[in-house]
Protein backbone atom coordinates (compact mmCIF):
# COMPACT_ATOMS: atom_id res chain seq x y z
CA UNK A 1 0.00 0.00 0.00
CA UNK A 2 2.57 2.33 0.71
CA UNK A 3 4.43 1.55 -2.23
CA UNK A 4 1.29 2.18 -4.25
CA UNK A 5 1.55 5.49 -2.63
CA UNK A 6 4.32 7.04 -3.13
CA UNK A 7 4.45 5.62 -6.82
CA UNK A 8 1.29 7.42 -7.17
CA UNK A 9 2.96 10.74 -5.55
CA UNK A 10 6.10 10.23 -7.16
CA UNK A 11 3.98 10.32 -10.54
CA UNK A 12 1.55 12.96 -9.86
CA UNK A 13 4.82 15.16 -8.60
CA UNK A 14 6.52 14.39 -12.00
CA UNK A 15 3.65 15.67 -13.87
CA UNK A 16 2.73 18.71 -11.69
CA UNK A 17 6.24 19.56 -12.56
CA UNK A 18 6.05 18.42 -16.14
CA UNK A 19 3.03 20.42 -16.41
CA UNK A 20 4.14 24.06 -14.44
CA UNK A 21 6.92 23.78 -17.24
CA UNK A 22 4.72 23.87 -19.48
CA UNK A 23 2.61 25.91 -18.15
CA UNK A 24 5.79 28.66 -17.87
CA UNK A 25 6.46 27.83 -21.41
CA UNK A 26 2.99 28.83 -22.73
CA UNK A 27 2.72 32.04 -20.24
CA UNK A 28 6.31 33.35 -21.51
CA UNK A 29 5.40 32.70 -25.17
CA UNK A 30 1.68 34.15 -24.88
CA UNK A 31 3.55 37.12 -23.54
CA UNK A 32 6.32 37.43 -25.81
CA UNK A 33 3.62 37.04 -28.28
CA UNK A 34 1.43 39.92 -27.11
CA UNK A 35 4.12 42.27 -26.87
CA UNK A 36 5.49 41.71 -30.51
CA UNK A 37 1.48 42.27 -31.72
CA UNK A 38 2.19 45.53 -29.66
CA UNK A 39 5.42 46.50 -31.01
CA UNK A 40 4.66 45.39 -34.36
CA UNK A 41 0.98 48.12 -34.47
CA UNK A 42 3.38 50.66 -33.16
CA UNK A 43 6.31 50.48 -34.92
CA UNK A 44 3.16 50.05 -38.19
CA UNK A 45 1.64 53.21 -36.63
CA UNK A 46 5.01 55.64 -36.48
CA UNK A 47 5.75 54.33 -40.07
CA UNK A 48 2.35 55.33 -41.15
CA UNK A 49 3.04 58.65 -39.26
CA UNK A 50 6.86 59.30 -41.63
CA UNK A 51 4.71 58.31 -44.84
CA UNK A 52 1.78 60.80 -43.84
CA UNK A 53 4.31 63.71 -42.92
CA UNK A 54 6.62 62.49 -45.80
CA UNK A 55 3.51 62.62 -48.53
CA UNK A 56 2.49 66.27 -47.16
CA UNK A 57 5.33 67.54 -47.30
CA UNK A 58 6.21 66.41 -50.75
CA UNK A 59 2.43 67.14 -51.93
CA UNK A 60 2.80 70.75 -50.31
CA UNK A 61 6.46 71.47 -52.81
CA UNK A 62 4.98 69.91 -55.47
CA UNK A 63 2.14 72.21 -55.00
CA UNK A 64 4.54 75.23 -54.11
CA UNK A 65 6.76 74.51 -57.60
CA UNK A 66 3.71 74.53 -59.75
CA UNK A 67 2.46 77.56 -58.25
CA UNK A 68 6.16 78.87 -58.76
CA UNK A 69 5.96 78.04 -62.44
CA UNK A 70 2.57 79.30 -63.05
CA UNK A 71 3.73 82.67 -61.75
CA UNK A 72 6.59 82.37 -63.64
CA UNK A 73 4.73 81.83 -66.71
CA UNK A 74 1.91 84.04 -66.05
CA UNK A 75 3.09 86.89 -64.43
CA UNK A 76 7.47 87.61 -64.56
CA UNK A 77 7.33 86.27 -68.41
CA UNK A 78 4.65 88.88 -69.50
CA UNK A 79 6.64 91.64 -67.58
CA UNK A 80 9.86 90.86 -69.41
CA UNK A 81 8.18 90.50 -73.22
CA UNK A 82 6.67 93.97 -72.49
CA UNK A 83 9.31 95.87 -70.53
CA UNK A 84 11.56 94.43 -73.91
CA UNK A 85 9.17 95.45 -76.05
CA UNK A 86 8.61 98.80 -74.64
CA UNK A 87 12.58 99.20 -74.76
CA UNK A 88 12.98 98.46 -78.12
CA UNK A 89 10.22 100.87 -79.22
CA UNK A 90 11.77 103.56 -77.19
CA UNK A 91 15.39 102.81 -78.90
CA UNK A 92 13.82 102.80 -82.15
CA UNK A 93 12.57 106.49 -81.52
CA UNK A 94 16.11 107.70 -79.80
CA UNK A 95 17.40 106.04 -83.00
CA UNK A 96 15.00 108.00 -85.25
CA UNK A 97 16.09 111.65 -83.33
CA UNK A 98 19.87 110.24 -84.51
CA UNK A 99 21.56 108.72 -81.70
CA UNK A 100 23.52 105.54 -81.49
CA UNK A 101 21.94 103.19 -79.10
CA UNK A 102 23.14 99.97 -80.66
CA UNK A 103 24.96 98.79 -77.33
CA UNK A 104 22.22 99.12 -75.28
CA UNK A 105 20.03 96.91 -78.12
CA UNK A 106 22.63 94.45 -77.97
CA UNK A 107 22.33 93.74 -74.46
CA UNK A 108 18.22 94.11 -74.55
CA UNK A 109 18.94 90.56 -76.40
CA UNK A 110 19.78 89.55 -73.04
CA UNK A 111 15.92 90.12 -71.46
CA UNK A 112 14.73 87.19 -74.54
CA UNK A 113 17.75 85.26 -73.05
CA UNK A 114 15.70 85.53 -69.42
CA UNK A 115 12.60 84.49 -70.72
CA UNK A 116 14.13 81.51 -72.53
CA UNK A 117 15.85 80.53 -69.28
CA UNK A 118 12.71 81.06 -67.44
CA UNK A 119 11.05 79.11 -69.83
CA UNK A 120 13.03 76.16 -69.95
CA UNK A 121 12.67 76.51 -65.72
CA UNK A 122 9.13 76.22 -65.93
CA UNK A 123 9.22 73.16 -67.72
CA UNK A 124 11.73 71.39 -65.64
CA UNK A 125 9.10 72.10 -62.69
CA UNK A 126 5.84 70.97 -65.30
CA UNK A 127 7.44 69.26 -68.31
CA UNK A 128 6.32 70.50 -71.67
CA UNK A 129 5.30 67.40 -73.15
CA UNK A 130 3.16 66.59 -70.59
CA UNK A 131 1.10 69.58 -70.48
CA UNK A 132 0.93 69.68 -73.86
CA UNK A 133 -0.33 66.21 -74.54
CA UNK A 134 -0.89 64.23 -71.63
CA UNK A 135 0.40 61.32 -69.65
CA UNK A 136 0.33 59.01 -72.04
CA UNK A 137 1.20 60.83 -75.29
CA UNK A 138 4.18 62.47 -73.29
CA UNK A 139 5.61 59.19 -72.45
CA UNK A 140 5.22 58.02 -75.92
CA UNK A 141 6.76 61.13 -77.01
CA UNK A 142 10.03 60.76 -74.56
CA UNK A 143 10.66 57.68 -75.68
CA UNK A 144 10.73 58.94 -79.53
CA UNK A 145 12.89 61.88 -77.92
CA UNK A 146 15.31 59.30 -76.42
CA UNK A 147 15.60 57.20 -80.12
CA UNK A 148 16.49 60.77 -81.85
CA UNK A 149 19.36 61.20 -78.92
CA UNK A 150 23.01 60.11 -80.79
CA UNK A 151 23.73 59.69 -77.45
CA UNK A 152 21.46 57.02 -77.16
CA UNK A 153 22.61 53.81 -79.08
CA UNK A 154 19.63 51.40 -78.15
CA UNK A 155 16.21 51.49 -79.74
CA UNK A 156 13.46 51.94 -77.46
CA UNK A 157 9.46 51.22 -78.16
CA UNK A 158 6.10 52.07 -76.32
CA UNK A 159 3.27 49.47 -76.17
CA UNK A 160 -0.32 50.75 -74.39
CA UNK A 161 -1.32 47.60 -73.92
CA UNK A 162 -4.74 48.93 -71.95
CA UNK A 163 -8.28 50.40 -72.20
CA UNK A 164 -6.79 54.14 -71.62
CA UNK A 165 -6.09 56.58 -74.43
CA UNK A 166 -7.15 59.91 -72.87
CA UNK A 167 -8.70 60.25 -69.49
CA UNK A 168 -6.59 58.18 -66.97
CA UNK A 169 -8.08 57.47 -63.37
CA UNK A 170 -5.32 59.72 -61.75
CA UNK A 171 -5.68 63.21 -60.26
CA UNK A 172 -3.67 65.74 -62.74
CA UNK A 173 -1.05 65.96 -60.51
CA UNK A 174 -0.42 61.98 -59.66
CA UNK A 175 -0.31 61.82 -63.34
CA UNK A 176 2.48 64.26 -63.27
CA UNK A 177 4.32 62.64 -60.94
CA UNK A 178 4.05 59.22 -62.59
CA UNK A 179 5.78 60.90 -65.73
CA UNK A 180 8.53 62.24 -63.76
CA UNK A 181 8.87 58.94 -62.05
CA UNK A 182 8.56 57.36 -65.81
CA UNK A 183 11.52 60.27 -67.30
CA UNK A 184 13.62 59.08 -64.31
CA UNK A 185 13.51 55.25 -65.23
CA UNK A 186 14.01 56.05 -68.30
CA UNK A 187 17.17 58.27 -67.92
CA UNK A 188 18.66 56.00 -65.51
CA UNK A 189 18.29 53.03 -68.33
CA UNK A 190 19.86 55.19 -70.74
CA UNK A 191 23.02 56.09 -68.62
CA UNK A 192 23.66 53.38 -67.02
CA UNK A 193 22.17 50.21 -68.54
CA UNK A 194 23.56 50.24 -71.64
CA UNK A 195 20.69 48.43 -73.52
CA UNK A 196 20.32 47.34 -77.17
CA UNK A 197 16.51 46.98 -76.86
CA UNK A 198 14.12 48.71 -74.61
CA UNK A 199 10.37 48.20 -74.73
CA UNK A 200 7.87 50.26 -72.39
CA UNK A 201 4.66 48.63 -71.62
CA UNK A 202 1.95 50.13 -70.18
CA UNK A 203 -0.41 47.24 -68.43
CA UNK A 204 -3.94 47.33 -66.40
CA UNK A 205 -3.69 44.28 -63.88
CA UNK A 206 -6.33 44.36 -60.75
CA UNK A 207 -6.58 47.83 -60.08
CA UNK A 208 -2.98 48.95 -60.77
CA UNK A 209 -1.70 50.69 -63.49
CA UNK A 210 2.08 48.90 -64.77
CA UNK A 211 4.61 50.48 -66.80
CA UNK A 212 7.17 47.80 -67.69
CA UNK A 213 10.24 48.55 -68.56
CA UNK A 214 12.01 45.51 -70.54
CA UNK A 215 15.53 46.03 -70.99
CA UNK A 216 18.55 43.75 -72.50
CA UNK A 217 21.26 45.48 -71.11
CA UNK A 218 22.38 45.49 -67.38
CA UNK A 219 19.45 44.73 -65.02
CA UNK A 220 19.99 45.59 -61.08
CA UNK A 221 17.90 44.13 -58.14
CA UNK A 222 15.92 45.62 -55.53
CA UNK A 223 18.53 44.90 -52.82
CA UNK A 224 21.28 46.69 -55.31
CA UNK A 225 19.11 50.23 -55.93
CA UNK A 226 18.56 50.12 -51.69
CA UNK A 227 21.87 50.21 -51.54
CA UNK A 228 22.96 52.92 -54.18
CA UNK A 229 19.95 54.87 -52.57
CA UNK A 230 22.24 54.83 -49.03
CA UNK A 231 25.40 55.38 -50.82
CA UNK A 232 25.01 57.97 -53.30
CA UNK A 233 24.69 61.75 -52.64
CA UNK A 234 22.70 62.62 -55.71
CA UNK A 235 19.02 63.55 -55.04
CA UNK A 236 17.55 61.41 -57.79
CA UNK A 237 17.33 58.15 -56.49
CA UNK A 238 15.44 59.46 -53.21
CA UNK A 239 13.64 61.52 -55.43
CA UNK A 240 12.22 58.87 -57.01
CA UNK A 241 11.40 56.80 -53.46
CA UNK A 242 9.50 60.05 -52.40
CA UNK A 243 7.43 60.22 -55.31
CA UNK A 244 6.54 56.68 -55.29
CA UNK A 245 5.44 57.19 -51.35
CA UNK A 246 3.59 59.87 -52.78
CA UNK A 247 1.93 57.75 -55.50
CA UNK A 248 1.48 54.72 -53.01
CA UNK A 249 3.30 52.91 -56.05
CA UNK A 250 6.33 50.33 -55.59
CA UNK A 251 9.35 49.92 -57.87
CA UNK A 252 10.52 46.48 -58.93
CA UNK A 253 13.77 45.51 -59.89
CA UNK A 254 14.61 42.45 -61.88
CA UNK A 255 17.76 40.90 -62.82
CA UNK A 256 18.65 38.62 -65.19
CA UNK A 257 20.79 37.68 -67.56
CA UNK A 258 19.13 38.02 -70.84
CA UNK A 259 16.30 40.30 -69.78
CA UNK A 260 16.44 42.39 -66.89
CA UNK A 261 12.84 44.39 -65.79
CA UNK A 262 11.50 47.28 -63.83
CA UNK A 263 7.66 47.28 -62.98
CA UNK A 264 6.16 50.51 -61.87
CA UNK A 265 3.17 49.82 -59.98
CA UNK A 266 0.32 52.40 -59.14
CA UNK A 267 -2.60 51.17 -57.58
CA UNK A 268 -5.69 53.22 -59.29
CA UNK A 269 -7.60 53.41 -55.71
CA UNK A 270 -5.41 54.59 -53.34
CA UNK B 1 5.32 -1.27 -17.30
CA UNK B 2 6.76 -4.66 -17.88
CA UNK B 3 10.18 -5.53 -19.03
CA UNK B 4 10.34 -6.10 -22.69
CA UNK B 5 8.28 -2.26 -22.74
CA UNK B 6 10.91 -0.62 -20.47
CA UNK B 7 13.60 -2.28 -23.04
CA UNK B 8 11.94 -0.67 -26.09
CA UNK B 9 12.14 2.43 -24.33
CA UNK B 10 15.44 2.35 -22.77
CA UNK B 11 17.14 1.75 -26.15
CA UNK B 12 14.47 4.26 -28.08
CA UNK B 13 15.76 7.12 -25.20
CA UNK B 14 19.31 5.81 -25.86
CA UNK B 15 19.45 6.04 -29.42
CA UNK B 16 17.74 9.71 -29.49
CA UNK B 17 20.36 11.10 -28.38
CA UNK B 18 22.22 10.42 -32.20
CA UNK B 19 19.89 12.90 -34.14
CA UNK B 20 20.43 16.15 -32.30
CA UNK B 21 24.04 14.79 -31.95
CA UNK B 22 23.82 14.19 -36.10
CA UNK B 23 22.40 17.76 -36.42
CA UNK B 24 25.18 19.41 -34.30
CA UNK B 25 27.69 17.85 -36.94
CA UNK B 26 25.48 18.51 -39.76
CA UNK B 27 25.42 22.10 -39.00
CA UNK B 28 29.01 22.83 -37.05
CA UNK B 29 29.76 26.21 -39.21
CA UNK B 30 26.37 27.39 -37.06
CA UNK B 31 27.28 25.92 -33.86
CA UNK B 32 28.72 28.67 -31.15
CA UNK B 33 30.35 27.36 -27.46
CA UNK B 34 27.18 26.99 -26.19
CA UNK B 35 26.39 24.41 -29.18
CA UNK B 36 29.56 22.74 -29.14
CA UNK B 37 29.45 22.34 -25.12
CA UNK B 38 26.28 20.64 -25.90
CA UNK B 39 27.51 18.45 -28.69
CA UNK B 40 30.29 17.08 -26.37
CA UNK B 41 27.16 16.53 -23.68
CA UNK B 42 25.58 14.43 -25.96
CA UNK B 43 28.28 12.37 -26.92
CA UNK B 44 28.96 12.08 -23.53
CA UNK B 45 25.42 10.81 -22.89
CA UNK B 46 26.26 8.33 -25.50
CA UNK B 47 29.38 7.22 -23.86
CA UNK B 48 27.38 7.06 -20.39
CA UNK B 49 24.90 4.90 -22.14
CA UNK B 50 27.41 2.61 -23.81
CA UNK B 51 29.74 2.48 -19.99
CA UNK B 52 26.24 1.93 -18.01
CA UNK B 53 25.64 -1.16 -20.41
CA UNK B 54 29.28 -2.53 -20.22
CA UNK B 55 29.29 -2.19 -16.27
CA UNK B 56 26.39 -3.30 -15.13
CA UNK B 57 25.72 -3.82 -12.10
CA UNK B 58 27.35 -2.21 -8.82
CA UNK B 59 30.36 -0.95 -11.22
CA UNK B 60 27.57 1.03 -12.75
CA UNK B 61 27.19 3.65 -9.59
CA UNK B 62 30.85 4.79 -10.87
CA UNK B 63 29.60 5.87 -14.44
CA UNK B 64 26.70 6.87 -13.20
CA UNK B 65 28.38 9.34 -10.65
CA UNK B 66 31.04 10.73 -12.84
CA UNK B 67 28.46 11.22 -15.44
CA UNK B 68 27.13 13.22 -13.14
CA UNK B 69 29.51 15.44 -12.61
CA UNK B 70 30.47 15.60 -15.99
CA UNK B 71 26.80 16.44 -17.48
CA UNK B 72 27.14 19.50 -14.68
CA UNK B 73 29.87 20.82 -15.73
CA UNK B 74 28.71 20.58 -19.57
CA UNK B 75 25.22 22.47 -18.83
CA UNK B 76 26.73 25.17 -16.51
CA UNK B 77 28.94 25.70 -19.29
CA UNK B 78 26.03 25.69 -21.70
CA UNK B 79 24.18 28.26 -19.35
CA UNK B 80 27.62 30.62 -18.67
CA UNK B 81 27.80 31.07 -22.15
CA UNK B 82 24.26 32.29 -22.38
CA UNK B 83 23.62 34.54 -19.78
CA UNK B 84 24.93 37.65 -20.42
CA UNK B 85 24.53 39.84 -16.96
CA UNK B 86 27.72 39.51 -15.10
CA UNK B 87 26.28 39.84 -11.35
CA UNK B 88 24.29 36.25 -12.91
CA UNK B 89 26.95 34.90 -13.89
CA UNK B 90 29.44 35.18 -11.19
CA UNK B 91 26.52 33.49 -9.01
CA UNK B 92 26.26 30.83 -11.64
CA UNK B 93 30.37 30.01 -11.35
CA UNK B 94 30.18 30.47 -7.67
CA UNK B 95 27.30 27.56 -7.04
CA UNK B 96 29.09 25.52 -9.42
CA UNK B 97 32.63 25.60 -8.45
CA UNK B 98 31.27 24.76 -5.09
CA UNK B 99 29.07 22.35 -6.49
CA UNK B 100 32.23 20.59 -7.80
CA UNK B 101 34.42 21.01 -5.32
CA UNK B 102 31.30 19.12 -3.02
CA UNK B 103 30.94 16.24 -5.64
CA UNK B 104 35.55 15.98 -6.47
CA UNK B 105 35.51 15.96 -2.21
CA UNK B 106 32.05 13.31 -1.46
CA UNK B 107 32.86 10.81 -4.72
CA UNK B 108 37.54 10.49 -4.27
CA UNK B 109 37.99 11.62 -0.48
CA UNK B 110 34.32 10.26 0.84
CA UNK B 111 35.19 7.20 -1.07
CA UNK B 112 31.72 7.20 -2.55
CA UNK B 113 32.24 6.83 -6.28
CA UNK B 114 30.97 3.09 -6.10
CA UNK B 115 27.68 3.91 -4.14
CA UNK B 116 24.50 5.14 -5.06
CA UNK B 117 24.10 8.92 -4.46
CA UNK B 118 21.42 10.30 -4.85
CA UNK B 119 21.98 13.57 -3.17
CA UNK B 120 24.30 14.89 -5.88
CA UNK B 121 21.75 13.83 -8.75
CA UNK B 122 19.20 15.76 -6.80
CA UNK B 123 20.99 18.77 -6.42
CA UNK B 124 22.60 18.75 -9.59
CA UNK B 125 18.88 18.99 -11.10
CA UNK B 126 17.89 21.60 -8.68
CA UNK B 127 20.73 23.82 -10.15
CA UNK B 128 20.15 23.14 -13.44
CA UNK B 129 16.23 23.88 -13.20
CA UNK B 130 16.90 26.80 -11.44
CA UNK B 131 19.49 28.04 -14.24
CA UNK B 132 16.80 26.79 -16.83
CA UNK B 133 14.24 28.91 -14.94
CA UNK B 134 16.49 32.40 -14.66
CA UNK B 135 16.84 32.29 -18.36
CA UNK B 136 13.32 31.11 -19.36
CA UNK B 137 12.68 34.73 -17.52
CA UNK B 138 15.21 36.32 -19.04
CA UNK B 139 13.80 35.42 -22.10
CA UNK B 140 10.47 36.35 -21.20
CA UNK B 141 12.06 40.11 -20.44
CA UNK B 142 14.74 40.65 -23.20
CA UNK B 143 13.23 42.49 -25.89
CA UNK B 144 15.88 41.80 -28.16
CA UNK B 145 14.44 38.09 -28.68
CA UNK B 146 11.09 38.94 -30.47
CA UNK B 147 10.64 35.93 -32.52
CA UNK B 148 10.75 33.21 -29.75
CA UNK B 149 9.76 30.40 -31.37
CA UNK B 150 12.85 30.80 -34.02
CA UNK B 151 15.14 31.56 -30.76
CA UNK B 152 17.22 28.09 -30.92
CA UNK B 153 17.83 28.71 -26.95
CA UNK B 154 14.39 28.32 -26.15
CA UNK B 155 14.21 25.14 -27.20
CA UNK B 156 16.83 23.76 -25.91
CA UNK B 157 16.38 25.75 -22.25
CA UNK B 158 13.11 23.78 -22.82
CA UNK B 159 14.61 20.10 -22.99
CA UNK B 160 16.93 20.69 -19.88
CA UNK B 161 13.87 22.39 -17.62
CA UNK B 162 11.43 19.41 -18.49
CA UNK B 163 14.06 16.98 -18.04
CA UNK B 164 15.87 18.17 -14.19
CA UNK B 165 12.93 19.50 -12.68
CA UNK B 166 11.54 16.14 -13.11
CA UNK B 167 14.64 14.24 -12.56
CA UNK B 168 14.84 16.26 -8.92
CA UNK B 169 12.07 14.36 -7.75
CA UNK B 170 13.27 10.97 -9.16
CA UNK B 171 16.63 11.24 -7.95
CA UNK B 172 15.33 12.06 -4.54
CA UNK B 173 13.34 9.24 -3.93
CA UNK B 174 16.09 6.99 -6.05
CA UNK B 175 16.63 4.80 -2.84
CA UNK B 176 12.76 3.86 -2.60
CA UNK B 177 12.50 3.19 -6.08
CA UNK B 178 15.25 0.26 -5.81
CA UNK B 179 13.29 -1.47 -3.24
CA UNK B 180 10.36 -1.48 -5.38
CA UNK B 181 8.40 -3.81 -7.39
CA UNK B 182 10.40 -4.29 -10.95
CA UNK B 183 6.75 -3.05 -12.70
CA UNK B 184 6.48 0.33 -10.59
CA UNK B 185 10.30 0.72 -11.03
CA UNK B 186 9.85 0.63 -14.50
CA UNK B 187 7.14 2.76 -15.21
CA UNK B 188 8.46 5.90 -13.14
CA UNK B 189 11.97 5.28 -14.83
CA UNK B 190 9.95 4.97 -18.17
CA UNK B 191 8.84 8.90 -17.76
CA UNK B 192 12.48 9.58 -17.01
CA UNK B 193 13.52 7.76 -20.21
CA UNK B 194 10.77 9.30 -22.01
CA UNK B 195 11.04 12.58 -20.91
CA UNK B 196 14.93 12.07 -21.92
CA UNK B 197 13.71 11.60 -25.39
CA UNK B 198 12.04 14.60 -25.52
CA UNK B 199 14.45 16.44 -24.42
CA UNK B 200 16.65 15.18 -26.94
CA UNK B 201 13.79 15.89 -29.58
CA UNK B 202 14.00 19.86 -28.11
CA UNK B 203 17.45 19.75 -28.67
CA UNK B 204 17.65 18.81 -32.34
CA UNK B 205 14.68 21.86 -33.04
CA UNK B 206 16.81 23.89 -31.11
CA UNK B 207 20.07 22.73 -33.26
CA UNK B 208 18.07 23.31 -36.73
CA UNK B 209 16.71 26.64 -35.73
CA UNK B 210 20.55 28.09 -35.19
CA UNK B 211 21.56 30.26 -37.56
CA UNK B 212 24.88 31.28 -38.87
CA UNK B 213 23.90 35.08 -37.41
CA UNK B 214 21.87 33.97 -34.33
Amino acid sequence: MDEEKYTIIIIAGCLALIFLVMFLYVITSVYKSRNLKIENKLRLLEKQKQIDLLTAISKAEEKQKIEIAGQLHDEIIPIVALATSNLNSRITEFEKQGLDLSGIRVEIKSFSLLQENIREIIHKIVPLLFTSFGLLKAIELSIKQMNENPVNQGVAEFHNNTIFSGELPFSTNDQLTIFKICREVLNNLAKHSEYAYLKVSLEEVKDSFILLFLHDGKGVTNEEIDLLEEISTGMGLKLLKSRLILLNAELIYIKDDEVSSIRLIVPISK
Amino acid sequence: MDLERYGILEKFSAYSVCVPAFLCILKFRALNKSLWALFFYLLLCMLADYLSWVYNGSNGNFVRNGFTLFEFIFVVFIYYEQLENTKLKLATLIVSLLFIVSCVFILTFQKKYNSTDTTLGSIESAIISILASSYLLIFLLDPKIVSWSKHYFYWINLGFLLYFSSGILLFLTFNFLKTCKPSTLYLIWGIHLLLNTIKNVLFATGIWMKKNTQ
